[in-house]
């Protein structure tokens, strides 16, 4: 099965997916292939809990996870510096689990 | 003139899902976004706004068995249809969008560069309140410039209000440089911080609270979309005195309009995201070195534990106002949804206390119900205008929702409009 990048946010309408398109425009620029991305609420990720490789939130999550959390709030307020670190972890990660 | 009125005239007759991606087109190629970005968010947004007509016409024919059978059954006046967010389709279709649009943004751009607000307003999702109040008010006087006047004052109230509680908001959700100009978030912040006032002088209120840990893992279900309207289906259905097979039926559908709705609006939002990236550059780059606060999406104030946890509580608690409030003509099913951004807006200021919360929600509806229930027949005029629900408004039905059906500022700019005669 292809790791999952699951990208979550309150409402799974907007800033997750703000933080999706511009994860795996990143991803895809560092030539990281065969993962899985998804959209979601954060109540989505009990559902996904057993498949996902890494979380990204686009919010503070309070939670402790088995899997790594990385916070996305970068992609909304436009830090381009942000955003390459938070898409560097993703690919370290998706790299490390691919090998 | 009258090219110039019979061209927007056609142009408008093209129907939302084809002018309102015609304009993002434009708008986005205005903000160098280059063709390829352009055109996928202009299809994107068409595509949205269709997506979003489907499911929630889907959701008016679900409903309007209901409120006919709570009416005959129970003799319940409940004759209202609550279409939630489904109101974001009838904002970005009326005529005077980009007036709106481009309104706010030049007004921001200037009220920055004269330090008279550090929200840097490139969240062009949220927009859509502006728009909705713009529509409404199109809808009542008739005058598209009444409208954008309109929606222009409630986008710079929720801009100066974004500047006034970005700090408390930043700290409770350790996130920064951040604004919430969403007015869901920015109104419910500030009614929140006047009723924490009174709260603290309550002796035994004060302290009162539970544990949102132990709400999220005991009844983390019952704040799952599909679940809340499966439930509500199910109870309508027996209330509405509904047979097994309709009652059934009516759960499922119900669950599905709570499920897809977001999703439809998730693909309408990724027509917007290209355009609020490119201007968020091309903004940062007009003032180097200042502190600004970017605005973002209300659902990043989602992450705390407590939001959830009163929402879920405030669910079953939001149907049971509206069924009794005298002059709540509606059940706010679909509207539910907004509960969630008006608690996120809630928290920092109960510091995350699910008991502070809860009243603080609970005080907040009530306005809304009543309002939303008031203004319905403008709400249905502007569904009719921008051709939405035609053949059901011929009919007789008629639609509201809390947001921003039920804004409070909207309410007031109505009555203004009645004393003018407007």
């Amino acid at each position: 099965m292809k790791p999952l990048v699951l990208v979550v946010c309150g409402a799974g309408t907007l800033t997750s997916v703000m933080a999706s398109q511009g994860i795996e425009d990143g991803l895809k620029k560092r030539g990281v292939k065969g993962y899985k991305i998804q959209v979601g609420r954060l109540d989505d990720v009990g559902r996904f809990a057993d498949q996902i490789t890494v979380l990204v939130s686009s919010m503070n999550v309070r939670q402790k996870y088995d899997f790594p959390v990385i916070n996305a709030v970068s992609f909304l307020t436009g830090d381009e510096d942000g955003q390459e670190v938070v898409i560097d972890k993703v690919a370290k990660i998706l790299k490390e689990v691919q090998e | 003139m009258t090219v110039v009125q019979g061209f927007f005239d056609w142009f408008f007759g093209l129907g939302s899902i084809v002018f309102v991606p015609i304009i993002m087109f434009v708008l986005c190629m205005g903000f160098r976004g280059g063709i390829a970005k352009s055109l996928r968010s202009a299809l994107y947004m068409g595509i949205g706004l269709a997506g979003l007509g489907l499911i929630i016409d889907y959701s008016v024919a679900a409903m309007t068995p209901v409120v006919e059978g709570l009416t005959n059954h129970l003799g319940l006046n409940f004759s209202l249809i609550d279409i939630g967010y489904g109101n974001v389709s009838a904002a970005w279709s009326w005529p005077g969008v980009v007036a709106v649009i481009l309104g706010i943004l030049l007004i921001n751009f200037v009220m920055v560069m004269l330090k008279l607000t550090k929200v840097l307003w490139v969240d062009m999702w949220n927009i859509w309140h502006g728009e909705f109040i713009a529509g409404m008010m199109w809808a009542l006087t008739g005058n598209a410039a009444v409208g954008v006047g309109c929606g222009l004052v409630l986008l710079v109230i929720s801009m100066k209000l974004a500047d006034y509680h970005a700090k408390k908001m930043q700290e409770f959700n350790g996130l920064e440089g951040i604004a919430v100009v969403a007015s869901s978030a920015a109104f419910a912040a500030t009614f929140a911080q006047g009723m924490m006032f009174i709260i603290n002088k309550i002796p035994g209120l004060r302290d009162l609270n539970a544990d949102s840990g132990t709400i999220k893992d005991k009844f983390g279900i019952f704040g799952e979309m599909s679940v809340i309207g499966a439930i509500m289906g199910i109870i309508l259905g027996i209330l509405a005195g509904f047979d097994f097979t309709n009652t059934a039926q009516l759960a499922i559908k119900l669950a599905a309009v709570l499920v897809v709705l977001p999703k439809m609006l998730s693909i309408l939002a990724e027509g917007i995201i290209p355009i609020s990236t490119i201007l968020s550059r091309f903004m940062k780059e007009k003032f180097p070195g200042r502190e600004l606060y970017i605005a973002v999406d209300p659902a990043i104030l989602l992450g705390d534990p407590s939001v959830m946890s009163s929402a879920i509580l405030m669910y079953p608690i939001a149907i049971l106002v509206a069924a009794v409030l005298p002059g709540c003509n509606f059940l706010p099913i679909a509207s539910l949804a907004s509960l969630p951004y008006w608690i996120g807006g809630m928290v920092p200021y109960t510091k995350g206390n699910i008991v502070h919360t809860v009243i603080c929600a609970a005080l907040w509806i009530i306005p809304a119900a009543l309002i939303a229930s008031a203004l319905a027949s403008i709400c249905t005029t502007l569904c009719a205008n921008t051709g939405l629900f035609v053949d059901e408004i011929a009919n007789g039905a008629m639609f509201t929702n809390w947001e921003e059906g039920g804004n409070l500022l909207l309410w007031l700019m109505v009555q203004i409009s009645h004393m003018f005669g407007l």
